[in-house]
């Protein structure tokens, strides 16, 4: 079974989100990072969801579970302690009061809330040229571009459990270039 | 007098590894003659099933090491245990045996299956007090978990002035020779302080035998059952003692211990003082004992900075600086006795500040003094700073009343420190002191010159160097 996904950008299974850490670090432009967050975030998903239904655990599971904590600690269990279950069970139990597109749309931003706070972490120096309030910020912005994404993956997913987040095509070729970028950053790291 | 005899346990590191046996006395240790010499008594059979369980967990917790220590998403393990007990029935009833591995598993973030199997050894050991009853019935002690550290002896120290004449038992259980000397010199600072008060310590061992069959294994570092393993020591204390009530003290932040980043998992975000772990485990002895015991923490409305600062009007600053916090302790770096830079470092500093006492030349790294001037801290350093300071900037909307951080919200609900919006209200209460306190500590910084306090500053300032830079 292969190992699960992981929300950290220093770890071997959270690869996509060190591309992110990267181009940020490269000070590259920011609809730039933002198409990186919003394609780490799809395929990111979709890997979840995948290697969920391998431990035998669906998002329809874990949506009929979600004021059942007990239930839904079984079910992280089940998948190994994955990270964006976990992720889940903690926004299913602060969101009570929400539909099931808003506790999706809850999970989907809570995902990026998560990851940008590592990367800020790394990102940030004491001799550098930004401060934590400047990188909140920054990534206050890239929250509000990604919005749209959150939006459309909370409202697919809550009307179909079953479908496969994926990125709506843009220019020809985005995919690929995706792949290629994966494909050539050593697991070993640098 | 045999107070715990032998028993056997066995644990596989997961689900497809094979099994290990072992034996207390052979493999481990855990000092039960301390229970002896304070009570005269043995702990009730089912009170010694629940050390049993306890120092088992223990033991399990700090022999299967998680597969990849710097990588957080590796976190999760699936342990198996099993564990010689005297009254397993009592053990696998439904509702002990579901708090255990709710306990078990929100405290250590891992998978637990536990069964137990029936102690038949002959006889079973002597019970009950020998003069017919606890020797603390006619003035009931305050009985409490004493770590030796800054919250512990600081709260401690309040307790007892807040119970003149009141006996204490402080429960402390070391695996570190230096965590006992430390107690005593605090326990012997606090008879001076409140004229010889009737302190009676109880201090147990707890240990692995390394020279034994498990030369050679190597430990996992984050031991999150420690805490599970203190707890229950503490519990059957209270419950040999009579009263209802055992005290930890620790403030509310370190007590609830929001996690440091978004998502963070592992022991830089430890549950070991945290409320739901001690409302389970209340559970867990109260069924134990046949009897409510809970256990309470009188500071959760207070920052650490907050809990030291009254200390300190007591006149227990000596009290203070002799406590330790570093989870490098001991350095064995003379003359330094602590990094100055882990979390719990920094959240020490950060209280002992917020107190206005000064610490020199006990920290290897110093954050807070002239280590700056002379340029011996590097980035590496700051790693853990960093992320309590971008906590304090994403905690930042508590102060200006706007919308409670969806972080903030979720560790609250999810751990159970809140079920509905109005009780978040004093924990938001509690955040905004703590984030103000450390707004002022890094003013003060960017007045001293201190290169970390930079972190913080608002969008479009000048940081500390940067003049420099301009003028060169």
């Amino acid at each position: 079974m292969a190992e699960n996904e992981s929300l950290n950008p220093d770890d071997p299974y959270g690869r996509r989100w060190d591309i992110v850490y990267r181009a940020i670090r490269k000070g590259e432009p920011p609809e730039k990072v933002v198409l990186r967050v919003r394609r780490a975030m799809y395929q990111g998903l979709r890997k979840t969801l995948k290697q969920c239904a391998e431990h035998g655990v669906t998002l329809q599971m874990l949506l009929d579970s979600r004021s059942a904590p007990q239930v839904l600690r079984r079910l992280v269990r089940k998948t190994q302690g994955h990270e964006y279950v976990q992720l889940f069970a903690d926004v299913a139990a602060a969101s009570s009061v929400c539909d099931t597109e808003g506790l999706l749309q809850a999970f989907v931003g809570a995902i990026w809330e998560s990851v940008g706070d590592r990367i800020a972490h790394k990102v940030v120096r004491s001799d550098g040229p930004m401060s934590l309030n400047g990188m909140r910020d920054y990534l206050g912005h890239t929250v509000e571009q990604i919005q749209p994404d959150v939006d459309r993956i909370a409202r697919n997913l809550a009307s179909n459990p079953s479908w496969k987040p994926t990125l709506p095509r843009g220019k020809k070729g985005e995919e690929a270039e995706t792949t290629a970028e994966i494909l050539s950053t050593s697991l070993l790291g640098n | 007098m045999k107070f715990l005899p032998s028993f056997k346990l066995w644990f596989c590191p997961g689900p497809d590894d094979p099994c290990h046996e072992l034996v207390a006395g052979r493999h481990f240790h855990l000092g039960m003659d301390a229970f002896g010499r304070l009570f005269w008594a043995n702990p009730s059979r089912r009170l010694l099933d629940f050390l049993r369980i306890a120092m088992s967990v223990y033991v399990v917790d700090r022999l299967v090491r998680r597969r990849q220590q710097a990588q957080q998403g590796r976190w999760f393990r699936s342990l198996k245990l099993s564990v010689e007990v005297r009254e397993p029935d009592f053990w696998q009833d439904d509702d002990v045996f579901g708090t255990l591995i709710e306990c078990l598993e929100f405290l250590s973030e891992d998978g637990w299956d536990v069964t137990f199997v029936k102690d038949k050894q002959d006889p079973p050991p002597r019970e009950g007090f020998l003069r017919g009853e606890s020797p603390f019935l006619a003035y009931p002690p305050l009985v409490c978990l004493s770590s030796g550290g800054l919250d512990s002896a600081a709260g401690l120290g309040i307790r007892m002035a807040e119970n003149p004449g009141r006996p204490v038992i402080p429960v402390t259980v070391w695996h570190q020779p230096n965590q006992r000397e430390s107690v005593e010199r605090q326990y012997g600072l606090l008879r001076k302080r409140y004229n010889g008060a009737t302190i009676h310590p109880l201090i147990v061992k707890s240990a692995m035998i390394w020279d034994s069959e498990l030369k050679g294994w190597k430990q996992e570092w984050s031991q999150r059952c420690r805490s599970f393993l203190f707890a229950a020591v503490g519990a059957v204390v209270a419950a040999m003692s009579g009263v209802a009530a055992v005290e930890v003290f620790e403030s509310g932040i370190g007590a609830i211990n929001l996690p440091l980043l978004a998502g963070m998992v592992g022991s830089r975000a430890t549950r070991g003082s945290h409320p739901y772990f001690f409302h389970l485990m209340s559970r867990l002895i109260s069924a134990a004992a046949g009897r409510e015991i809970a256990f309470h923490l009188p500071f959760m409305d207070k920052t650490k900075g907050q809990v030291v600062a009254q200390a300190v009007g007591l006149g227990l600053q000596e009290l203070a600086r002799s406590t330790v916090s570093c989870v490098h302790y001991p350095l064995r770096e003379r003359p330094h006795k602590q990094c100055g830079v882990c979390p719990a470092c920094i959240l020490r500093r950060q209280a002992m500040a917020v107190a206005c006492i000064e610490e020199e030349g006990v920290y290897k790294h110093d954050l807070f003094g002239p280590d700056h001037e002379s340029g011996q801290l590097q980035e590496d350093h700051l790693e853990y700073l960093k992320a309590f300071l971008l906590q304090v900037v994403n905690r930042g909307p508590l102060q200006s009343g706007g919308p409670v951080p969806q972080r903030v919200r979720r560790h609250l609900f999810a751990t159970n420190v809140v079920s509905t919006e109005e009780s978040m209200v004093p924990f938001l209460h509690l955040f905004s002191r703590y984030h103000q306190e450390w707004l002022s500590i890094a003013a003060e910084g960017m007045e001293r010159g201190w290169a970390w306090a930079n972190l913080l500053a608002p969008v479009g300032a000048t940081l500390i160097g940067e003049e420099n830079h301009a003028s060169a």
